[in-house]
């Protein structure tokens, strides 16, 4: 005969609820008393009081714990946001995220992947609100970095084994621990000001492009010049070397007689960057 | 007496926690511990920093894993992806062990990151022999499971924790770690006999022994490890060498975390405890 989990899993269910209240313990066991499911349990029927605490202030450690340990965790992977909301407002939002995207995957780097989308979309009113969302795009995609598959990266003697003429033809492979962003706000001088802490006036708008990779078991950003963002977007889209030049320079704005003058140089720095990590060469 | 545990498993000596904080000075100074454990969690799901550290690490001491998110006394469906990637953590460090808390960190595919609390009683009993049985299988090796810290107690459990965790145990035929700081607060908190508690652990059945600090808030006890361990848990370790023998150690500090060798010598305190049960055994 299967065995019947019911009541436990009504019992879990129920203590779920009430420790991960957005109002707390009380607030949760109000709620759960007006369940019309299998979750409703009164409280001083379910949990026992000790010498010095009752029900409620028992169930209450836990229920005080839920809330700060996402806290924790969230402003150790997003110091600069919680830099410009302030301590206060930053706990606050984040309370609001995790009533509205709890955990779901045993792995806490997991915890705040919607948390970007989140400030822009679902929030209103949060001050300096698209630099925010800015500024928490770059600290998510470095955490991500930071765990992101390790492959070995090509080395400068195989780019410079290629044979000139079939330069054009080569499809390169990217680390995957490398991002491109672009942004509609200049964030790496504010972050790494906060990182040292230095003021800094938070920047206007201005369009901005960024690459944040992982080299050496190190996560780094850098700001790209619109010529290198867009080389680069194209060659990880699978465009051939040959293909994504002559994208690139028939792209409105792009300075063609910069891309020349600085491919070389570009891929030097950028192999040693670790951003390739294979290629292939087309055959005919 | 001394009881060997039934796998023999080896008796470790005093190790300490792996923690971020601690990378550069191991890898810098390869000092003289007796083996690592590892947070299971830490190192899955990424192939970062903290997996080369580890490789490296795994590469000159012992290694046992022991993890927070096993969640085996969760209701929901067993996640065998989170036990697949366990079971291949364990076998690229070669962990001599691994484990979590008998308990339930989620439910209905939510989770709250705690050690929650089960109710003692038969139908939590069963249901949580069977899931580690079938966890075992799958991992083709025992579970070595911790006697959690509570802060309640179920109106419905029927039997103590203690007597919970022995017929656990019995009946799934998995391992204990025995962390004396939570037996320590789970005592003080639900106003229990904490040497009647150790008596009735099956000890061919603990495998390893933590210690660490806790905050007492007057009116009850929290599990922070964040301190030196206070006297009244050294005495109850000693209780515990006494009925167990040694057992691979281990001190858990994850807050407010010192230096690696404050950490350390923390930990070389047990070393007196151990040499009073070696020299009982030997006279």
């Amino acid at each position: 005969m299967p065995r019947d989990d019911s009541r436990l899993e009504s019992l879990e269910q129920w203590m779920y609820l009430v420790v991960s209240h957005p109002e707390g313990a009380k607030a949760g066991v109000e709620a759960s008393s007006k369940l019309d499911s299998d979750a409703a349990h009164d409280l001083e029927q379910t949990v026992l009081p000790s010498d010095k605490l009752t029900p409620l202030e028992c169930v209450s450690v836990y229920a005080d714990m839920y809330f700060w340990r996402f806290i924790e965790i969230m402003a150790g992977e997003y110091p600069t946001v919680q830099h410009i909301l302030g301590e206060e407002l930053f706990n606050q939002v984040v309370r609001d995220y995790i009533a509205h995207h709890p955990s779901t995957h045993y792995n806490l780097n997991r915890l705040s992947i919607k948390f970007p989308h989140y400030l822009e979309k679902e929030v209103t009113d949060l001050p300096h609100q698209p630099f925010v969302v800015a500024i928490a795009t770059v600290e998510r995609v470095m955490e991500d970095a930071f765990d992101d598959p390790h492959r070995e990266k090509i080395s400068p003697e195989a780019i410079q084994s290629i044979p000139g003429e079939q330069w054009g033809d080569i499809r390169l492979q990217f680390n995957p621990a490398l991002y491109l962003l672009e942004l509609d706000y200049p964030v790496n001088d504010y972050m790494t000001a906060v990182n040292e802490n230095r003021h800094m006036d938070i920047p206007q708008a201005d369009k901005t492009f960024v690459v944040v990779y992982r080299c050496d078991y190190t996560v780094w950003r850098e700001d790209l010049d619109y010529e290198s963002y867009l080389l680069l977007s194209r060659l990880k889209d699978g465009e051939s070397l040959g293909e994504a030049l002559e994208s690139c320079t028939l792209q409105e704005g792009v300075d063609a007689d910069k891309i020349t003058a600085s491919l070389g140089e570009w891929f030097q720095r950028w192999t040693a960057q670790e951003f390739f990590c294979g290629l292939e060469i087309d055959s005919d | 007496m001394s009881v060997k545990n039934r796998w023999n498993f080896p008796d470790l000596g005093l190790g300490i926690g792996l923690r971020t904080v601690h990378f550069n000075h191991v890898l810098e100074h390869w000092p003289k511990v007796d083996w690592f454990e590892i947070l299971s969690e830490n190192f899955m799901n990424t192939e970062g920093n903290p997996v080369r550290v580890l490789d490296q690490i795994a590469e000159r001491y012992p290694i046992v894993m022991h993890g927070v998110s096993m969640s085996i006394g969760s209701t929901d469906p067993i996640d065998f992806d989170y036990f697949t990637r366990l079971k291949a953590l364990a076998e690229r460090v070669n962990a001599h062990w691994l484990g979590d808390h008998v308990c339930w960190t989620g439910v209905h595919g939510k989770n709250g990151h705690d050690l929650y609390p089960l109710p003692y009683n038969e139908e939590s009993l069963a249901f949580l022999v069977d899931r580690i049985r079938t966890v075992q299988d799958f991992l083709e090796r025992p579970l070595i499971l911790e006697n959690p810290s509570t802060y309640l107690a179920f109106a419905n459990s029927t039997m103590p924790e203690e007597e919970f965790l022995a017929r656990m145990a019995e009946e799934s035929d998995c391992g204990l770690l025995l962390d004396v700081n939570n037996v320590y607060v789970t005592c003080r908190n639900h106003g229990l006999d904490s040497m009647a508690y150790l008596d009735a652990l099956p000890y061919d059945r603990v495998v390893q022994i933590h210690l660490a600090g806790h905050t007492d808030k007057g009116t009850h006890c929290i599990d922070t490890h964040n301190g030196r361990v206070i006297d009244p848990v050294w005495d109850l370790y000693a209780e515990v060498q006494r009925r167990a023998g040694n057992r691979a150690t281990l001190i858990e500090w994850d807050a407010d975390i010192p230096s690696f060798e404050e950490v350390h010598a923390e930990v070389l305190k047990a070393a007196q405890f151990r040499q009073m049960t070696e020299l009982r055994h030997a006279s």
